[in-house]
């Protein structure tokens, strides 16, 4: 990790950067003292029944459930379903950005991306992770998907817990560098959201998708709700993107440049064969590369290690006109934004399921 | 038994029993009382020393020594019972006695003396009850929780089951071809390499990295490492316990008939190396186990022993004096006097574990040396401030202690061992290093739960011991499963 400044925000940053998630801690410890499956039975019951209906509920699980059940005031469904939309309705083209500019903004985190490349297996894991992002937006997106019995909701809980378990499997390792800061920290689940909403909107102004003011302040609005169940603390909850973009800019400055574990797992995301029938062309890679450097900029996709500019760089430039045209038919066209997010949640389902199938199917002998 | 056990009586009681009480010299030898006699009566040790002991099977047997100030037969006098065991003046001593028509007439005719009385027996009772709990509880080596619970299916790694069921392809195949009359050599290859693939499996798939990997295939299972790790032991475990069970050495140590896994018995057959089991393959896979660095480690043991002795006894001349704590087979000190029929020194074994003690008992009257050598019947470690009361010694030998105790007890055991040295005397202990490779067959095919140390940890706990400033050499045998400190008391 970078050496922190003298001045008071660094330490506040390094704070939470050492920082966990206690009531998540809380829960993952109480399921650990369990047989095998019975902490997760008493989660689902919860998730699906509430926490009353859990026989014997340990006292962890009803204070964490106590802080994730009731909404604070500031959460405006409507606000938050109409930031799911603008996610949806970008299908294909939301994917592209989710990979070639999401990602790479995550794992540029030195110590954020720690976890991810412990054991050499992760690397290897890059389809499912990559389509359990994917799927993760499109439940966090789904109208209701964030409410109380929406399957967003459910996620979330279970991603949250599962940062826990990860916590309590890399910190008695011996492996942990303490340098790392605490294991998924809040800085990193504040910067996973950050990353999901401000990184997504560029992404998506660069490829040509027009996003008016009142979606992005909703798909703002969206993510915050979403850090909010994921344990991350208010002060790091973001809910504009003008606060969105100070805090990445710190995130920035307090991690330093991406590190040798920020070019593998990007390495990794670029050659994994996420569908095979794309797989033997060799275009496939150059125009992932030059896609992704155009979106996230020179700087940090040399700092990724990515090739230099090649045959594709005039790709983004072409896509503008073609994606800011059926844009612009759709802000037109009455109920074609509506029609395009439910088309667009359609297609993401299936390009999610075809790369899971991918990352589970047997590898070349 | 101190004052203690009588700790209600007040001065005035002890006046009491004074005026009653006769002084009795004994000479060297003298009985004070004997087995199986019905005498009630209470003796106070003034001066000199007894010894308290049994006939097990036709041996006799010190249970332990009292001096001056301690107290005997209390509890005869409560049960009015044949006596448990015989006293006898170790050297010439006095003892104040008071009979016990004479004690129940005091306990009659005074209802205070007779309440404080009765009072100090259940107290010393129930204290001798908590303390061997608490120490069964304590200094014992870690349990081993249940067996199941401990992994999610999805965790079970598809290359373990693989090579689970491709160990019971090779078993099935050895015995098959066995059966049919195959030369035993060549099927005991396969069994040898079958044998060291299970434990292969256990080194790759129950440590390190593997174990992040295993708990991150399922995170929602809430699996943490140590917990993952007993998972996989008990899923190989579960998968060639009925084979392993075919072997004699690792049948008796999972099932410790006496109740703990390396009982004298099991460590006979270790020393013996000659292989046994059941079926088939029972005796191909006891000589697979035979040859494991566990049990090299033991037959290694017996010559680092002996050793260690020749050299003593070079250092120091005639009359050496060596005790054994936790004897068992004693064969290092056998395996001594094998080689050094002549040497002039005595041996005192010690174990709690009655059977092992007889027969090494027998095992030293049959080879001559029951001049030579003494067996007390006693737990080494000292309980509620008492310790078996011992001769001072030139070598200690305290084998196959330290891997049931955990940190306290093991300090505890050191100064003991301190407190019996002579100054100048030399104490060798052993423990189970940490990097034995052993270590999970031991733990999760023969569910035996022993601790391990590292030269850190183990030079640490002796200088929280009395021999503090008194840095142990530490060597590590050859099978890399034993540490040896061998340590000397300034």
């Amino acid at each position: 990790m970078k050496a922190p400044h003298a001045d008071p925000l660094s330490a506040a940053v390094r704070r939470h950067a050492e920082t966990a998630d206690p009531p998540a801690d809380a829960l993952a410890a109480a399921f650990a003292a369990l047989p095998a499956g019975r902490g997760r039975q008493m989660l689902e019951t919860a998730l699906a029944h509430g926490v009353d209906a859990v026989p014997n509920a340990p006292p962890a699980l009803r204070e964490f459930f106590a802080l994730v059940d009731t909404p604070p005031l500031w959460v405006d469904w409507a606000r938050i379903e109409h930031g799911g939309a603008l996610f949806l309705r970008s299908g294909l083209v939301g994917i592209m950005v989710l990979t070639l500019a999401c990602l790479p903004m995550m794992y540029r985190l030195p110590s954020g991306n720690k976890p991810l490349v412990f054991t050499g297996q992760m690397l290897r894991r890059a389809p499912r992770r990559l389509a359990e992002t994917a799927r993760f937006m499109l439940e966090t997106s789904a109208p209701g998907g964030l409410r109380r019995q929406g399957a967003g909701f459910a996620t979330h809980v279970r991603v949250r817990l599962m940062h826990a378990q990860v916590r309590r499997l890399l910190r008695p390792s011996g492996r942990w560098n303490a340098d790392w800061g605490a294991p998924v920290s809040q800085l990193y689940m504040a910067a996973t959201g950050v990353t999901l909403s401000v990184v997504f909107l560029d992404g998506l102004r660069r490829l040509g998708v027009s996003v008016e003011p009142d979606e992005a302040e909703a798909l703002m609005a969206l993510w915050r709700w979403s850090g909010h169940l994921m344990g991350v603390v208010p002060e790091l909850q973001c809910s504009t993107e003008a606060e969105g973009r100070h805090l990445m800019r710190c995130l920035e400055a307090f991690e330093g440049p991406p590190d040798d574990d920020s070019r593998a797992l990007m390495d990794a995301v670029m050659h994994a064969p996420y569908l095979p029938e794309l797989a033997p062309h060799r275009w496939r890679l150059p125009l992932s590369f030059d896609l992704s450097r155009a979106l996230i900029g020179d700087a940090l996709a040399d700092g990724l290690g990515y090739p230099p500019p090649g045959g594709w760089r005039w790709l983004r430039a072409s896509l503008v006109p073609l994606v800011g045209a059926i844009d612009g038919w759709q802000r037109l066209v009455p109920g074609a934004r509506r029609r395009a997010a439910e088309r667009g949640a359609v297609v993401t389902a299936a390009i999610i399921r075809r790369i899971a199938a991918a990352a589970h199917a047997p590898g070349p002998a | 038994m101190k004052h203690d056990a009588l700790a209600m009586l007040t001065p005035d009681d002890w006046a009491l029993l004074a005026r009653h009480m006769r002084r009795v010299a004994y000479p060297r030898g003298a009985r004070l009382l004997t087995e199986g006699a019905r005498e009630r009566a209470l003796w106070v040790v003034r001066s000199g020393a007894v010894r308290v002991e049994r006939l097990l099977q036709g041996r006799t047997i010190v249970l332990r020594e009292l001096g001056p100030g301690e107290l005997l037969g209390e509890i005869g006098f409560v049960e009015d019972a044949p006596a448990s065991a015989s006293v006898v003046a170790q050297d010439d001593c006095t003892a104040d006695v008071i009979d016990g028509d004479v004690l129940q007439s005091l306990v009659a005719a005074e209802p205070g003396f007779a309440v404080r009385f009765y009072h100090s027996l259940a107290v010393a009772l129930a204290r001798r009850t908590r303390s061997g709990d608490a120490a069964r509880a304590a200094a014992g080596p870690p349990q081993r929780a249940a067996r199941t619970g401990n992994l999610s299916a999805r965790q079970v790694p598809p290359e373990l089951e693989a090579g689970l069921e491709a160990f019971e392809r090779e078993m099935l195949a050895a015995r098959s071809a066995l059966r049919r009359g195959a030369p035993p050599a060549g099927e005991a290859a396969r069994a040898a390499a079958a044998c060291d693939a299970v434990v292969a499996l256990m080194d790759v798939h129950a440590g390190g990295d593997a174990l992040v990997d295993i708990g991150w295939s399922d995170l929602l299972a809430f699996r943490d490492p140590g917990t993952i790790e007993a998972g996989i032991g008990d899923a190989v475990f579960r998968e060639t316990f009925a084979t392993f069970m075919e072997s004699a050495t690792m049948a008796r140590c999972h099932a410790k008939p006496r109740g703990f896994a390396d009982d004298h018995e099991t460590v006979a057959l270790m020393l013996r190396d000659e292989p046994e089991g059941d079926g088939w393959t029972g005796p191909l896979i006891d000589r697979w186990f035979l040859g494991r660095p566990l049990a090299r480690s033991r037959r290694e043991g017996v010559a680092r022993v002996q050793a260690l002795l020749r050299e003593a006894a070079a250092a120091h001349g005639p009359g050496l004096r060596v005790a054994s704590l936790a004897s068992g087979t004693a064969a290092g000190l056998f395996a001594f006097f094998e080689q050094a029929r002549d040497a002039a020194v005595t041996a005192l074994c010690v174990d709690r574990d009655e059977e092992a003690l007889l027969a090494t008992a027998r095992r030293a009257e049959a080879a001559g040396l029951g001049e030579r050598m003494a067996f007390v019947l006693g737990d080494v470690l000292p309980r509620d401030g008492e310790a078996l009361p011992l001769q001072r010694q030139h070598v200690v030998l305290a084998l196959g202690l330290a891997e049931a105790l955990d940190d306290e007890a093991l300090v505890a055991l050191l100064d003991r061992c301190h407190a019996l040295l002579l100054p100048g005397g030399r104490l060798l202990l052993s423990a189970l290093a940490d990097g034995n490779p052993d270590r999970r067959l031991m733990a999760h095919l023969l569910d035996w739960p022993a601790r391990h140390r590292s030269a850190d940890e183990l030079r640490a706990l002796f200088a929280r011991s009395a021999f503090a400033g008194r840095a142990p050499a530490l060597v590590l045998d050859a099978a890399g499963v034993t540490l040896y400190a061998d340590c000397t008391r300034a």
